[in-house]
């Protein structure tokens, strides 16, 4: 009797399982006439950014509105996508949640997020496209048409960070090639120091910013030709990227312990600590030059009483040797997307807007130097910020953002999570001295590894 | 009371190898045991088995999860899964662990709470020290155990102050030792574990036995071999079906330290599964595959296992209860 | 259990041991030596300064020592029926609980989820208590049946002749004979409870029902953690399952006194 009982609940249970995943329920459009409102509860659940910082987000917002509270909650990444779904699900999800343009998000969350498109005509006007930068509208439109989420900012990479003190106590120069990147690095070696410090190691796909600045030496259009199925990985181009890597192990370039970890904490800690001269990290960086986020950031690599050091931006070198400047690429790093079954869309309309398309919102994304603010137009109040070296930083820093914003190549959104994890695989593959695979071979399983996207393609 | 007695008797003298049943004895336990598995069953099938139920129905699916679509694919997550050359590197990963953890955790287990058995000074201390991998998550300790393996940490320092510079290598970022790396830091929280069960097996045995053994002129290592290691074998056997599934769930300490790498030589099933559903491409229905392919594994060897240990437990009975007698 | 006659045999085990033991110490100083980097014992004050810090503390408790009653209650009486009574069809409910224990636990969280919502625990202790216990119950049977086993039927039969009932025999031999067992495995389920991150991070939402796994999370960021501060954290947090584990240990030695099997 046991037994038929059991089978019994198992079949209820089989049924329910059926009825709630087969539900697919309609997207909220009816809910976007909802005016926004200036009072009210607004719960904020994100990725990023790290709690202080929203936390300083929200104490600007609330000046502006002081009857709308919002309380946000920081998640890991990987955390974040396993609540948010079924507490979206269920209708107990927050009113507010970051959405972005990687591996499809709009296509999988955007189902339960309203349509952005009339809060934003209302807000920036009929031209509001334009006033947003880059792609990132499209990148935040769901295949349906949808545009689920409103952009913060964006994000760009593919150049260096340097540590200037090093490099003026050992007597060198910035790189600009293959040859003066390994005499540079001869010459810091020499006074103790690491020339590039880099953690590939892992899971992150850190890595691929490697490959993608190497390869734009290479040949400019090879990386999103071969993201996309338009090339394969292990055409010529890719071989030479994999050689290249190898031969700045081999040159000293990079280091024997890259594979020791990933990027966090490995590279990120040797950097900050003043161990190394070099290390390639993207825009958000940035804050790492001012004056009060450089020393939180040195403790934390566990410098006691830490004295900061001049950090700069600088050109990826040109290994290839081929004439090829190596360009930025980015896009949206994310936006906020509206609960569609949220109880409290008046205010969050009010919230998101602020944050991404009203002047004063957005100013802030520009003061904390760690995302490209999404409105056009928006620059730092550099009264209000206190760099390192003002003098050294902030003409460096300006010329970064100014070439972010020109960049026309993405970054993780048209490159499938598989074709990122191959080319981690195959740059562990080459750097890794236990193995004795020849570049075709690693090239060939890359390849085979990956998968095209087919994203931003017509 | 005369048919108790008789019957305790004739079960004594009564040969007792039955194929991975229990002796005959079953006649006289009381009925009505029921009511006594039925809290702990209630609790552990009720609250699970509807998960093991949508995974089974998830696996047919190809679901990235949220509102996106779900497309049935049949067996096509089973048929990837058993042409993925990683899941068959991960399946060896998860033999050589399972392998070399158990015996190293049953023998230094063992060892460990033998000596604390014994007059020790300190024992204390050495008890807490011992559980302190066990006590303190696994998240916390990864990072220190990272410094240890670094290319210019701790193991490598002490090679070289050996002499044995010749061994010294980055031993995470290799895919020929990486999976080294893990399993010997699997090893050093298994010794804790396996030391509180077994302490708490030990404290079962007689010690006129063990008196008896030494009378009988039976030396440390033979009356922990032939004594104390036959009356733990339930435990023994317990703690091999249980690190077996550990083994295939794996996730923590080889996540936290290699993420599975370099290029997947330290993966196991339980990072594999971690890793679907934790990338942005997710195929929630493969994840489902292949925890369902986690369950089938796990419940045939640890049938097996308990079937096997079963019997040996069988006809060492018979044994220890006449030396019980003496 | 080992014997050592001679002087020189004892100092051979101590030496032993301590050489045996600092494998394990290495890892823990390095942890402690980290948590003092940067800001020294500043780490550790912000770590009590977390907003809301005593109450972490408080939701562990509850949780873990709900779960621990439990789990207690229901593996001795489950051991009890498994081991000792007749049950039809015994070793299929054994085997359907084992089955219970291989799931990982991200696979849970979508369905847990779906049947704490449904059963309204969303946001309770519950809705953490339960899949704890639900998830250590097999395990900890597993275990309590073979120690049980290998308590001799001889000393229930001497009992159920006296004229006890089930439950009487149960309260009075079973639980006293078994308690180093028990507490064993309450000490692991402790432990397991006390460092439980995914579940109450998906189920506790609301404020103030953190737990202390969640201490460290105030000081990860997206990219840069702050490695010292949350170290100091994880010891912080790490000490009242040591100092538990100690005063279990003594409860233990009693139970081992007391369950000399005469």
């Amino acid at each position: 009797m046991m037994r038929t009982r059991f089978l019994s609940a198992a079949a209820v249970a089989a049924a329910a399982a059926l009825a709630i995943t087969g539900c697919t329920g309609t997207s909220g459009d009816q809910s976007s006439d909802v005016k926004p409102a200036t009072s009210g509860n607004v719960t904020w659940w994100g990725w990023t950014p790290d709690t202080p910082v929203a936390q300083k987000y929200i104490e600007e917002f609330t000046k502006d509105y002081p009857k709308i509270t919002v309380t946000y909650k920081n998640f890991e990444n990987v955390d974040y996508r396993n609540t948010i779904t079924p507490a979206l699900d269920s209708g107990k999800g927050p009113d507010v949640f970051d959405l972005s343009p990687a591996g499809g998000s709009p296509d999988t969350w955007g189902p339960y997020a309203l349509d952005l498109t009339s809060l934003a005509k209302d807000t920036l006007g009929d031209g509001w496209k334009d006033k947003i930068g880059g792609d990132y509208v499209k990148q935040l439109t769901s295949s349906d048409g949808r545009f689920v989420s409103l952009p913060l900012g964006g994000m760009s990479a593919g150049f260096l960070w340097y540590n200037k003190d090093i490099l003026d106590k050992a007597g060198a120069k910035v790189p600009t090639d293959y040859a003066s990147w390994v005499d540079t690095c001869k010459k810091v070696t020499a006074i103790g120091k690491t020339c590039f410090t880099m953690g590939a190691g892992g899971k992150d796909t850190f890595p691929t910013e490697m490959y993608h600045s190497i390869a734009n030496t290479v040949d400019p259009s090879f990386f999103i030709k071969a993201a996309t199925g338009k090339a394969k990985w292990n055409d010529e181009q890719g071989q030479k990227v994999l050689e290249i890597i190898k031969k700045m192990k081999t040159d000293g370039i990079i280091p024997a312990n890259a594979l020791d970890g990933p990027q966090y904490p490995l590279a990120n800690n040797e950097f900050m600590k003043g161990d190394a001269a070099m290390v390639q990290m993207g825009f958000w960086y940035t804050q790492y030059a001012g004056a009060e986020s450089c020393k939180s950031a040195m403790e934390a690599a566990g410098v006691t009483s830490p004295t900061c050091f001049v950090q700069l931006p600088a050109q990826f070198p040109d290994v290839a040797g081929d004439g090829h400047k190596s360009t930025y690429f980015g896009e949206a790093d994310y936006g906020l997307a509206i609960n569609s079954g949220s109880k409290n869309i008046g205010p969050a309309k009010t919230f998101v807007a602020w944050m991404t398309m009203k002047k004063s919102g957005q100013q802030d994304v520009a003061n904390a130097l760690d995302l490209l603010p999404a409105l056009k137009g928006t620059t730092p109040d550099w009264s209000s910020i206190s760099l390192v070296n003002d003098s050294v930083q902030r003409p460096a820093i300006e010329t970064l953002i100014k070439d972010s914003g020109d960049t026309t190549e993405s970054r993780q959104w048209q490159t499938t999570e598989k074709s990122l994890d191959a080319i981690v695989v195959a740059i562990q593959q080459v750097l890794d001295p236990s193995v004795n695979k020849s570049i075709k071979s690693i090239a060939d399983d890359q390849q085979a590894a990956s998968v095209a996207s087919k994203v931003g393609t017509k | 009371m005369t048919v108790t007695a008789l019957e305790t008797e004739s079960d004594r003298r009564a040969p007792v190898v039955r194929g991975g049943g229990r002796p005959t004895r079953r006649a006289r336990l009381l009925p009505g045991g029921l009511r006594w598995i039925l809290p702990a069953f209630a609790i552990s099938v009720g609250l699970i088995y509807y998960s093991i139920i949508y995974s089974g129905y998830l696996s047919f699916f190809s679901w990235p999860g949220g509102r996106a679509l779900m497309t049935p694919v049949g067996l096509g997550n089973y048929i990837t899964a058993l042409s993925d050359p990683v899941l068959w590197t991960s399946l060896r990963n998860t033999i050589v662990y399972f392998v070399v953890v158990f015996v190293v955790q049953v023998a230094g287990g063992m060892l460990f709470a033998a000596a604390m058995h014994s007059k020790v000074r300190f024992a204390n201390v050495y008890k807490v020290l011992v559980v302190i991998p066990v006590v303190v998550a696994p998240a916390t300790l990864a990072p220190a155990q990272i410094q240890v393996w670094q290319s210019d940490g701790t193991v490598n320092s002490i090679l070289g102050f050996f002499g044995l510079s010749a061994l010294q290598q980055p031993w995470i970022g290799q895919s020929t030792t990486s999976l080294l790396v893990v399993t010997l830091v699997g090893c050093w929280g298994a010794i804790g574990y396996g030391f509180i069960l077994l302490y708490a097996g030990m404290s079962q045995i007689d010690p006129e036995l063990i008196e008896a053994g030494r009378l009988d002129g039976a030396g440390n290592f033979r009356v922990l071999f032939s004594i104390v290691l036959p009356s733990l074998r339930p435990i023994i056997v317990s703690l091999a079906i249980l690190n077996f599934i550990t083994a295939l769930k794996l996730f923590d300490n080889p996540w936290l330290i290699t993420q599975g790498g370099p290029a997947h030589s330290s993966e196991f099933l339980g990072t594999m599964i971690y890793g679907e559903t934790a990338s942005t491409d997710r195929n929630l229905g493969y994840a489902s595959a292949l925890s369902i392919l986690v369950l089938l594994i796990a419940v045939a060897v640890s049938v097996f296992m308990q079937l096997r240990g079963r019997e040996r437990l069988t006809r060492t009975k018979p044994r220890r209860q006449e030396a019980a007698d003496v | 259990m080992f014997e050592t006659r001679s002087r020189r045999a004892r100092i051979l085990l101590q030496l032993v041991l301590t050489v045996a033991v600092v494998p394990f110490v290495i890892p823990l100083i390095a942890m402690l030596q980290t948590s003092f980097e940067g800001q020294g014992w500043g780490n550790y004050l912000a770590v009590v300064q977390v907003p809301g810090f005593p109450r972490f503390f408080f939701n562990t408790i509850v949780i873990a020592a709900a779960s621990i009653v439990i789990v207690y209650l229901a593996t001795l009486a489950a051991a009890y029926g498994f081991s000792k009574l007749r049950v039809r069809g015994k070793e299929l409910y054994f085997w359907l609980m084992m089955a219970a224990l291989t799931l990982p636990e991200v696979v849970l969280i979508a369905p847990l989820y779906t049947t704490a919502v449904k059963l309204g625990l969303l946001g309770t202790y519950w809705s953490v208590i339960l899949p704890i216990a639900a998830l250590q119950i097999p395990f900890t049977v597993l275990i309590a049946r073979g120690y049980v086993d290998g308590i001799p039927d001889a000393v229930f039969e001497a009992a159920r002749i006296d004229g006890a009932s089930t439950w009487r025999v149960f309260w009075s031999i079973l639980v006293p004979l078994s308690r180093p067992i028990a507490v064993a495995l309450m000490v692991l389920v402790l432990i397991y409870a006390w460092n439980s991150y995914l579940l109450p991070k998906v189920f506790l939402i609301d404020d103030g029902m953190g737990v202390v796994t969640q201490l460290p999370e105030f000081f990860r960021r997206q990219y840069n953690d702050d490695t010292p501060k949350i170290l100091a954290a994880s010891v912080i947090t790490a000490i009242p399952t040591i100092i538990a584990y100690i005063a279990l240990q003594r409860q233990f030695e009693r139970g081992m006194a007391a369950g000399a099997i005469k």
